[in-house]
């Protein structure tokens, strides 16, 4: 099941919410566990199995590595405070490996025997593993975890069933937030909901739905309309038309991804809980660096928590920082799929953080600020570029049409046309993706408190969007299915 | 009020309206659900769209494993829900404000493109495998094909025409034009099977290859077709046609149908051809077989209007809406009787031109012939000479066909798409004085239907 999905919205989250709060408080988290349960296994209940168990192998190990740590606590000696810590980290070891192994069998099994077929021909088939949804985002929650238990900086969940409900929760189980244990430990046995709770998360789950159903749907099709699918595509493609249809693919992948983000913490926010924010217009960066602190925040922060200060951050010698960043850029690339663009996607940002760690980030500060923006959004575009096409002979010959080699010229007339049938799309998503719309939210709220004692108006329009923005999103989602059939019989 | 006492009192208004928002989100919420449980409401077809809407998935236990059952209900429940088309109409609302929509070009997908191969200036080559004598031994190449399964008809062949008609569409001037991508090899393939099927029919059935453009190569200026990066359509024509060997006849119709560009021979809002279209196509083969056509006011007309045909229905243009077409047509002198079989079998009585006032707007171009049909044969009682021929069509066909009703005592009908018999061995079977294939370009250039009638002449 998907958020932008007609099934989800009215019946799903519907009868989740109806449920959820005629229900007695005290059933309340089971009434999150059981749709969460059907939501994941919506997508195939033998993947259920999987989700369970690893749940099971870090609720055990997580409860083994406390117990181990509170055998210990107290003055030790130096030997038995030894003696604790390799028990804890056997604990964490064998979830780690359990965790990290299945992930690498279900996501990267398929990668790696391809690649060995391509070189060495062996094995002579490669079998096709189908990836278990939202592994990737769960896995991590987990590690997240047990991790956090064995650093002592939380207590293990004695219950089996409410780390559960945080691994599954329909929220964020299948396309992030990566969130925290941590951050939501206390509210998974307690939370405070208020109407004004309730409004925020309604307001920020319809803005998400529209920002998906109205406009990354339509930044998508006009995205595959421009951009071949495959090599031999290129030669109806026009020069003018790749680095547009990158443009409407640049903001495809920001608007879908920041619209789960929304939808996810709006549904938290309705029952109480609150993640933290995954985005922060990260159009608007000054830097690369800056970029990847707006960017997938959870996600970088996982591996900077995780990865980058475990081996030693930058506080080492500089050859090692150097190190860790590729380690953790590399992974990162590797994070977003089993293919080897993803891979090029993550070393070419690791290229451009580098450059600023030991040069461009002088000169950049020496600059106008719109430099360093111009910048910023100049090496993002390019990098989408990496991270759109999976085969690298598609990515070459793309690369080849945007500097004009192998395209049917610069331009033509549908290209023209294209641009000019999604000209207000084009101008409104620039809008998008910035600050200005929070901005003049804002302004106007300072206006009509200036102006009014009570700015009824302004009330109106808050209370009246969620509403509407559902209804064009409906309109919209309806319009997607549209597929007619054209008969030539009857 | 004191200031204590404002900030209270805004604090209240706002909760308030935290409430009503909650209560006003809710009930969309709410009514959507309602909506979408009253599953006696819910649409079984789409008539916007001509299609049966999807079906509740039927349960399998491995269906359920691995979630595809699941997914079928997600699909029937966002597929039938309820006042689907007037949703649909507030979605193209929205996508009109997407920028400036008077000319508009609407597809999916970027298309593989190849270029035209010069034609060398000496005649049309010699068969690779010319046959010494008269003979109806099978090519060496034919017989190799003879491993080579037949694609399926039916819908995987609708499918396959329908994505051909269906993306890459240009609008301006109220009419919507399909863009054309040359793919060569689709071209030999379909050329390869119209001379294996001559060279087999030689001595007893004469083959005709009509091939056609469609509105954009018969219409549209040239500059806006290289500007759209369009393969030449007429290139395109003349190089298969070139393909083939010289057993095979081909009826030059490019040029008439050029020439006519600003008579109404192409439908604004379908992608068919219209009946005077076919007629010019018509005198065009009248004059290869060396016969004499039959001028188009010796016979009766009857026309149909307000006709939204398949560009109207795949793209909903508000443009192609104000332009609606008018159906015209002329009635055979003979016979205006035929028969056609169905894919189940049954046969019908049935008329050439069927009064289709009454049918739904955009069914107007099923007056030809009963629409598409795999089997059909029309006798014509005013001629005795025991002439008959065999015309291998889809859709473009059906307006070509009345025009041969006053040139043959029965004409066979056959849609490649829906028929899976032999043409080759139908034709020798009927002892049919002409076999002919008509089909636009765009569609006999198309892997599928290349494949689709080579399978079925080998």
């Amino acid at each position: 099941m998907v958020f932008s999905s007609l099934l989800f919205i009215f019946l799903f989250l519907c009868a989740n919410l109806v449920i959820y709060f005629f229900i007695s408080p005290q059933y309340r988290n089971q009434v999150l566990l059981t749709f969460s349960l059907i939501f994941y296994g919506w997508s195939g209940p033998k993947y259920l199995i999987l989700l369970l168990f690893m749940v099971l192998v870090s609720w055990f190990c997580a409860l083994r590595i406390e117990e181990a740590a509170q055998n210990g606590s107290g003055r030790q000696s130096g030997r038995r405070a030894l003696m604790i810590r390799s028990q804890k980290r056997k604990w964490l070891i064998l979830d780690c490996v359990l965790l990290l192994g299945l992930l690498a069998f279900f996501k990267y099994t398929q990668f790696f025997l391809g690649n060995l077929h391509f070189f060495f021909g062996f094995p002579k088939e490669v079998p096709e593993i189908v990836l278990p949804i939202g592994i990737s985002f769960y896995t991590f929650q987990l590690l997240s975890y047990v991790v956090d238990v064995y650093r002592g900086e939380i207590s293990a969940q004695p219950h089996y069933w409410k780390l559960l409900l945080y691994a599954s929760l329909f929220h964020q189980c299948i396309a992030g937030p990566i969130v925290r244990y941590q951050t939501v430990a206390d509210e998974i046995d307690e939370r405070r909901i208020t109407p004004g709770d309730v409004a925020y998360g309604i307001r920020r789950f319809s803005v998400g739905l529209a920002k998906k159903a109205l406009l990354a749907n339509s930044c998508n099709a006009v995205a595959d309309t421009l951009l071949p699918a495959q090599t031999a595509q290129l030669s109806s493609s026009t020069t003018a038309g790749l680095w547009l249809g990158m443009l409407f693919y640049m903001f495809t992948i920001y608007l879908d991804f920041s619209a789960y983000s929304d939808m996810a913490i709006g549904m938290g926010r309705m029952v109480g809980f609150h993640y933290l924010e995954n985005f922060n217009y990260p159009y608007m960066a000054s830097s690369i660096q800056d970029f990847w602190r707006r960017w997938h925040i959870s996600l970088s922060t996982f591996f900077r928590d995780y990865v980058y200060i475990p081996l030693g951050g930058n506080r080492v010698k500089e050859w090692k920082v150097v190190r860790n960043m590729l380690i953790v850029w590399a992974l990162t690339g590797f994070w977003h799929g089993a293919s080897w663009n993803y891979i090029l996607w993550g070393l070419y940002f690791f290229v451009f953080l580098i450059l600023e760690r030991y040069f461009l980030r002088k000169q950049l500060e020496r600059l106008p600020a719109a430099v360093g923006h111009i910048y910023a959004l100049v090496v993002v575009y390019l990098g989408w570029i990496l991270f759109r096409f999976e085969n690298l002979g598609t990515l070459g010959a793309v690369l080849g049409g945007m500097l004009g080699i192998g395209t049917a010229g610069f331009s033509n007339l549908a290209t023209g046309i294209v641009f000019q049938n999604n000209l207000f799309l084009l101008i409104f998503c620039c809008i998008a993706v910035t600050t200005f719309g929070s901005w003049l939210h804002k302004l106007l709220i300072r206006i009509a408190y200036h102006n009014h004692r009570i700015p009824y108006g302004m009330h109106v329009i808050d209370a009246l969007t969620p509403a509407v923005l559902l209804l064009l999103s409906t309109m919209a989602l309806v319009g997607d299915s549209y597929n007619p059939f054209l008969y030539f019989r009857f | 009020m004191t200031a204590k006492q404002e900030i209270k009192k805004r604090r209240q208004t706002a909760h308030l309206f935290h409430r009503i928002q909650i209560i006003l989100f809710m009930a969309v919420l709410l009514i959507g659900g309602i909506i979408g449980l009253l599953i006696p409401i819910r649409p079984e077809i789409s008539e916007q769209e001509n299609r049966k809407l999807t079906e509740f998935p039927d349960f399998t236990f491995s269906g359920f494993l691995n979630g595809d059952y699941f997914s079928g209900i997600s699909t029937w429940y966002a597929d039938t829900y309820p006042f689907r088309d007037t949703l649909m109409a507030g979605s193209q609302a929205i996508n009109r404000l997407h920028g400036l929509q008077t000319t508009q070009l609407i597809g999916t997908n970027t298309n593989i493109k190849d270029e035209i191969p010069e034609i060398p200036d000496s005649p049309a080559p010699a068969p690779t495998d010319p046959p010494a004598e008269e003979t109806t031994t099978p090519k060496p190449a034919a017989t190799e094909k003879e491993s080579v399964s037949v694609p399926d008809g039916g819908t995987a062949i609708e499918d396959a025409i329908r994505d051909k008609i269906q993306n890459n569409l240009y609008i301006a001037n109220g009419a919507a034009y399909s863009i054309f991508y040359f793919n060569k090899e689709a071209s030999n393939t379909y050329a390869d099977a119209m001379s294996s099927a001559a060279d087999r029919l030689k001595g007893t059935t004469d083959v005709y290859s009509i091939l056609l453009p469609d509105s954009t190569g018969a219409i549209l200026d040239k500059s806006v077709q290289d500007a759209m990066g369009c393969s030449s359509e007429q290139d395109a024509i003349a190089y298969t046609y070139y393909l083939m060997n010289e057993n095979v006849k081909t009826v030059p119709v490019f040029d008439t149908l050029r020439e006519h560009r600003n008579e109404y021979i192409f439908f604004r809002t379908d992608h068919h051809w219209t009946q005077l279209g076919a007629y010019y196509a018509y005198r065009q083969w009248a004059a290869v077989k060396g016969v004499e056509s039959h001028d188009k006011d010796s016979f009766q007309t009857k026309s149909f209007s307000g006709f939204l045909g398949s560009y109207y229905q795949s793209t909903n243009s508000s443009e192609l809406q104000a332009n609606a077409d008018t159906v015209e047509t002329w009635i055979p002198n003979g016979t205006n009787k035929m028969s056609y079989t169905m894919t189940d079998g049954t046969t019908r009585d049935w008329y050439v031109i069927n009064d289709v006032s009454n049918y739904q707007k955009h069914a107007l171009y099923s007056c030809f012939i009963a629409g598409d049909n795999p089997y059909s044969v029309i006798k014509n009682p005013k001629i005795k000479d025991g002439s008959s021929c065999v015309v291998v069509k889809e859709s473009y066909g059906n307006a070509f066909v009345p025009w041969l009703v006053d040139h043959y005592q029965t004409i066979y009908v056959l849609d490649f798409r829906y028929y899976d018999g032999n043409f080759v061995s139908f034709a020798k079977e009927k002892k049919a004085n002409d076999l002919i294939f008509i089909n636009a370009i765009s569609l006999a250039g198309s892997s599928a239907v290349a494949k689709r009638i080579a399978g079925l002449v080998q």
